[in-house]
């Protein structure tokens, strides 16, 4: 009878879960969680998102072949990695920290100081085509990347299968598209915090609901708020003053380098909190090791306070709000075989 | 939580496998002069030539000598059939090879290379766990270093995603 029940209830989850897309795509989410927008131009598919797939790990999008977009955005760290920053090919020193990619598709704006970028299908030209910094080296050389995926017969099958409508063209466009398909499905709502507001009563520690009672009380959800533990909007945190008026270093100085406007100096777009146990170093320079000291470098500006009142912790209260911020790490994302390296395209082994 | 979960994922990503530990890059220093290597190293001073192998059964032909450096001739990507899928695995235009290292005393040795090249160190093709990994010396002309406990057997060395048709290589014993 109980095996009967927890069937049931199984099955009402998953039909729950298997939301159909317009497009007929199958989203699988857990339950409760709508499918993020997809636009108009790009509908989902099982055939764009294996493309995706394969374009994510390949590093033919770098200019001498050494660098893809999960050399920097590895899964087992939510698709980050856990370098301050990552030179780009070369050896080109990097500017920012890889921000995770869990849930992207919910976000907007995206990257971590620019409010231009709200497009996933043409966010990737700034890691490929980008030279401040240069990352994967290929501006100017679209040309020469599709010529890369065309001279592949199996890459000419999958954007035939992905793109009938543009009769399977190659080219920054539907590489694009294809990415932010495969980008859309990487989606994080099955960790403890999760499954606790589920019902599991099992699934979060005493300490870590300890620790979520003192993240609101401590204002964090302030910024860091709702599904994604983000407002998707950028604040100066006060982590430098470099010249008494909360200065940044000439090196990143955050929004104020789009905007111009003075208020904007040293404020980057509140990062999301999902795997944050799995994502440092911390901060948008990567400058910070660990979650307390990263909590402790909120210092001041729109943060005010903020500082005084994590100084004022004990032990055993940082603690807690350290375990608070583990259980949002999602094992099945981290460990889900469909976001990985793929060892098959076209039916054959992918090396 | 799941404490196990994240016991696991910690030694995952402190301490792990060939893949996960070659992650700290950092951009290389910039010299105004070479420098001798130290003494532990002192072999990757005078290298020999050693083409490496596209395919497994090319392998007697590409062997490293322990504590000896080696310019090492690769192959384009699309020319190598690897043993293992490289975790990171090299785009076309990249280079890569197979290398046969024979260890004959057990201990931690380092895999030298002059570039942030991709290594995975197979036995039995299977990927061998890192131990520790870092910059080589600066101005060394090592720009990378891997270690992995070994024991007596043969084993083979994947390089992948290099930008360059060569790379220098030592394998080098450590205690």
């Amino acid at each position: 009878m109980m095996r009967g029940l927890l069937l049931g209830a199984a099955l009402t989850a998953v039909a729950a879960a298997a939301l159909a897309a317009p497009s007929g795509y199958i989203w699988h989410l857990p339950p409760g969680v709508m499918p993020p927008p997809v636009p108009a131009d790009n509908p989902m598919s099982d055939a764009k998102v294996a493309l995706g797939r394969r374009l994510f790990y390949d590093a033919d999008l770098s200019i001498d072949g050494t660098t893809s977009c999960g050399t920097c955005h590895e899964q087992h760290r939510a698709f980050t990695e856990g370098n301050a920053s990552h030179p780009g090919v070369g050896g080109v020193p990097g500017k920012r920290n890889v921000m995770a990619l869990g849930n992207v598709a919910y976000f907007t704006p995206l990257t971590w100081a620019d409010p231009t970028q709200h497009d996933m299908e043409t966010q990737m030209r700034v890691p490929v085509l980008g030279t401040n910094p240069v990352e994967m080296g290929m501006a100017g050389k679209e040309d020469e990347l599709a010529r890369r995926l065309a001279a592949d017969d199996c890459y000419r099958q999958m954007f035939q299968g992905a793109f009938p409508e543009d009769k399977g063209r190659i080219d920054m466009k539907t590489v694009g598209k294809a990415l932010a398909s495969f980008e859309r499905t990487l989606i994080s709502y099955d960790a403890p915090y999760d499954k606790a507001r589920r019902g599991d009563a099992s699934a979060m520690s005493d300490a870590a609901h300890r620790g979520e009672t003192l993240f609101s009380s401590l204002g964090c959800a302030t910024c860091h708020s709702g599904a994604n533990f983000t407002d998707l909007k950028f604040h100066a945190i006060g982590l430098y003053d470099v010249d008494g008026k909360g200065g940044y270093p000439a090196r990143d100085r955050g929004l104020i380098e789009i905007s111009g406007k003075p208020s904007d100096e040293g404020a980057m777009r509140t990062p999301s909190l999902r795997n944050v146990a799995l994502t440092g170093p911390y901060m948008h320079d990567g400058s910070i090791k660990t979650l307390p000291d990263a909590m402790r470098g909120h210092a001041g500006r729109e943060a005010s306070g903020l500082k005084t009142r994590i100084a004022a912790l004990d032990a055993g209260e940082m603690t807690d709000l350290v375990a608070f911020l583990e259980s949002l790490s999602d094992r099945s994302f981290v460990t889900n075989p469909d976001f990985a390296l793929p060892k098959m395209a076209c039916g054959k082994a992918n090396y | 939580m799941n404490a196990k979960f994240l016991a696991l994922l910690a030694a995952a990503l402190l301490v792990s496998g060939s893949a996960m530990a070659q992650e700290m890059r950092e951009p290389a220093p910039k010299c105004e002069a070479m420098v001798a290597p130290p003494p532990a190293l002192a072999g990757w001073t005078n290298k020999s030539d050693v083409a490496s192998a596209t395919k497994a059964d090319g392998l007697t032909q590409a062997a490293l000598t322990i504590d000896k450096g080696a310019t090492v001739a690769l192959h384009p990507t699309r020319d190598v059939s690897y043993i293992a899928q490289p975790d990171k695995p090299g785009g076309s235009v990249s280079n890569g090879g197979l290398l046969a290292v024979s260890i004959a005393t057990a201990g931690t040795y380092q895999i030298n290379l002059s570039s942030g090249a991709w290594i995975d160190l197979l036995q039995d093709g299977k990927a061998v766990l890192s131990t520790a990994h870092a910059p080589g010396p600066a101005c060394t002309g090592i720009r990378k270093t891997v270690q992995f406990p070994l024991q007596p057997g043969r084993y083979v060395l994947q390089l992948s995603a290099n930008a360059a048709p060569d790379i220098q290589v030592m394998v080098s014993r450590v205690q």
